[in-house]
């Protein structure tokens, strides 16, 4: 199963580097690799425009669908995703303040973004210590606090913002795309993302130990609090890292997971693999639609990952009613 | 083997206080009393899952409170009385995770630790459930493979939580037959809390009593007379009457 998302991750990376407005043959691309096409139009439009995009779209799905498979793991909530700690709002409010009070510049919308999704997570860890229960449902509580404030903060700048150009900005990140991506942005998003993606999928263990439970995973060996702080941070810094630069993208985190348990029937062993796979697939498939779809305009990738989304919840939901799914 | 001194422990206040007792190695404690006595916060003491006021907790000499999670689990295992096992775990993974404080912590395709895991799982009789959904197990099948995990941890004592109550009379005793050629063979010691005075008389080397949070008793069903043993349960439970079988000397346990 791993082989096969694999496979068609391979498939769907070829097309993304081929299709777009300057489209680009198989036998282009392997002259441009051979250095054949140096200078020209061809490999400028390769180098500059498809390999950064197609990079930072295999980077934002392998993220977002590892994070939704760790948060779905260690909140042994089927309902879990990246959005829970509050990082995709705080992220969208940085961003909006970066666009309505800010220069609303590239580097500016990148640090709101990135700096408030990780103020989100030290005030989801201030308000779970200041309850002192640290129990996973704590975490849920405090994200959806942190959440609500960031999303009516949102609103009140969407107030604020010129409807004309400030407030459309907002919608469009808000919504997600990879349109802006540039080589630079890939340069300073891929350590930060590569990192703790490699990290978390080193600590998978970890992670499924932690499905069992506090007291479990305690008695056998694991420090269900300090793991836990870990997992959760990693994530969180490379989702915020990631929606600083792509804007929100829906879905991915919480419907990836899904589709690698169905695929795979269980939660250990090449899941959270398998997750980040699926990620990467969805967003790719996703990033293909939203720029060919509409000749000379690129639609929001969340049209596209919510498309997607609908048939797995509903297949997710008949699972359920049939007593199939149980917890899952 | 296990030295617990005056350990007082709880949770936002003290719930046992000065609880003592010790046990030997190849002994089974067993622990009884009314729901609500205190006796899994005791459990939860000693492994370091409850808030400790006070007192001390040795196994094999070393002192076990406030050790790391890591090398805590080196030296108990603890079966807890509800461990949900969530769908999408296999019986075979949940009890490989006992292995996890012996291997790397980061790789679970060790083919010797799983061996290890394979052979706790079939001392329980349960290695056909290897490959399946936990989810999908009967409630006692899943105390067995909780079971199988804490044995697959090897530490030398084991904490156990009413560890029969989701099985039937036969597994029950299967089970504690198991804990008894375990700890005789290993040098190990088991503590568990069990509801049920016939399993306690059949098996337990030591009987304790939790009663409001007080821990008394670690009388010796083999060394006790049948007043002794009719005294110490009939405290707990007054319409419990003792027997001693004639034939084999064993006693067991009526509700008058």
């Amino acid at each position: 199963m791993t082989g096969a998302a694999c496979g068609l991750l391979l498939v769907l990376c070829a097309v993304s580097l081929c299709v777009g407005s300057f489209p680009l043959s198989l036998d282009q691309i392997g002259r441009i690799l051979q250095g054949q096409l140096a200078g020209q139009l061809p490999a400028r439009v390769f180098w500059t425009l498809r390999v950064p995009r197609t990079a930072v779209g295999l980077l934002a799905g392998l993220g977002l669908g590892l994070a939704g498979g760790v948060y779905q793991t260690v909140f042994r909530n089927p309902l879990a995703s990246p959005d829970l700690t509050g990082v995709a709002s705080g992220a969208s409010l940085g961003a909006a303040c970066a666009i309505v009070l800010g220069s609303g510049s590239t580097l500016a919308l990148m640090a709101g973004a990135f700096g408030a999704g990780l103020a989100s997570l030290v005030l989801v860890l201030a308000l779970v210590k200041a309850a002192r229960m640290e129990y996973t449902v704590t975490y849920v509580l405090a994200g959806v606090i942190v959440s609500s404030a960031a999303d009516a903060a949102l609103m009140a700048l969407k107030v604020l913002a010129d409807p004309e150009r400030e407030l459309a900005a907002i919608e469009f990140w808000t919504m997600g795309s990879l349109a802006t991506v540039t080589a630079a942005k890939l340069g300073m998003l891929a350590p930060v993302v590569v990192l703790p993606l490699s990290l978390l999928l080193l600590f998978r263990r970890q992670a499924a130990i932690l499905f069992l439970g506090d007291e479990t995973a305690r008695s056998l060996g694991l420090e269900p609090r300090r793991w836990r702080a870990v997992l959760l941070g990693l994530t969180t810094l490379m989702v915020s890292a990631l929606v600083s630069v792509t804007g929100v993208i829906a879905f991915v985190g919480l419907i990836a997971p899904h589709i690698a348990f169905r695929l795979l029937g269980r939660r250990a062993g090449p899941y959270l693999i398998l997750s980040a796979l699926t990620g990467a697939d969805l967003l790719l498939a996703a990033d293909l639609l939203a720029r060919s779809l509409s000749p000379g305009a690129e639609l929001p990738l969340s049209i596209f990952t919510v498309l997607f989304a609908v048939p797995v919840l509903i297949a997710l939901l008949c699972g359920r009613r049939e007593g199939g799914d149980g917890d899952a | 083997m296990l030295r617990v001194q005056n350990l007082t422990v709880g949770y936002a206040s003290p719930v046992v206080r000065g609880a003592s007792l010790s046990l030997a190695a190849g002994q089974i404690g067993v622990i009884l009393g009314r729901n609500g006595s205190g006796k899994t916060t005791l459990l939860r003491g000693i492994c370091g899952s409850a808030r400790v006021y006070g007192g001390s907790v040795q196994v094999n000499g070393q002192e076990c409170l406030g050790l790391p999670a890591r090398r805590l689990a080196r030296h108990l295992a603890l079966l807890p009385q509800r461990s949900p096992l969530p769908r999408g775990l296999r019986a075979g993974e949940v009890i490989q995770m006992g292995r996890y404080v012996h291997g790397s912590p980061f790789c679970s395709d060790d083919p010797r630790q799983e061996e290890l895991a394979r052979q706790a799982a079939r001392s329980l009789g349960i290695e056909e459930l290897w490959g399946r959904d936990c989810a999908l197990l009967s409630e006692g099948q899943r105390q067995l493979v909780q079971l199988a995990r804490a044995l697959a941890q090897d530490a030398p004592l084991l904490l156990l939580d009413e560890p029969s109550s989701a099985l039937d009379p036969e597994n029950a005793h299967l089970l504690f037959r198991h804990l008894r050629l375990l700890t005789q063979s290993r040098n190990k010691a088991a503590l568990a809390v069990v509801h049920d005075p016939a399993l306690a008389l059949r098996w337990g080397d030591r009987l304790f009593c939790m009663e409001k949070g007080i821990l008394s008793g670690g009388i010796c069903p083999a060394e006790a007379t049948p007043q002794q043993l009719q005294d110490f349960l009939g405290g707990i439970w007054p319409q419990i009457l003792v027997k001693k079988d004639k034939e084999t000397g064993l006693f067991y346990s009526l509700l008058a």
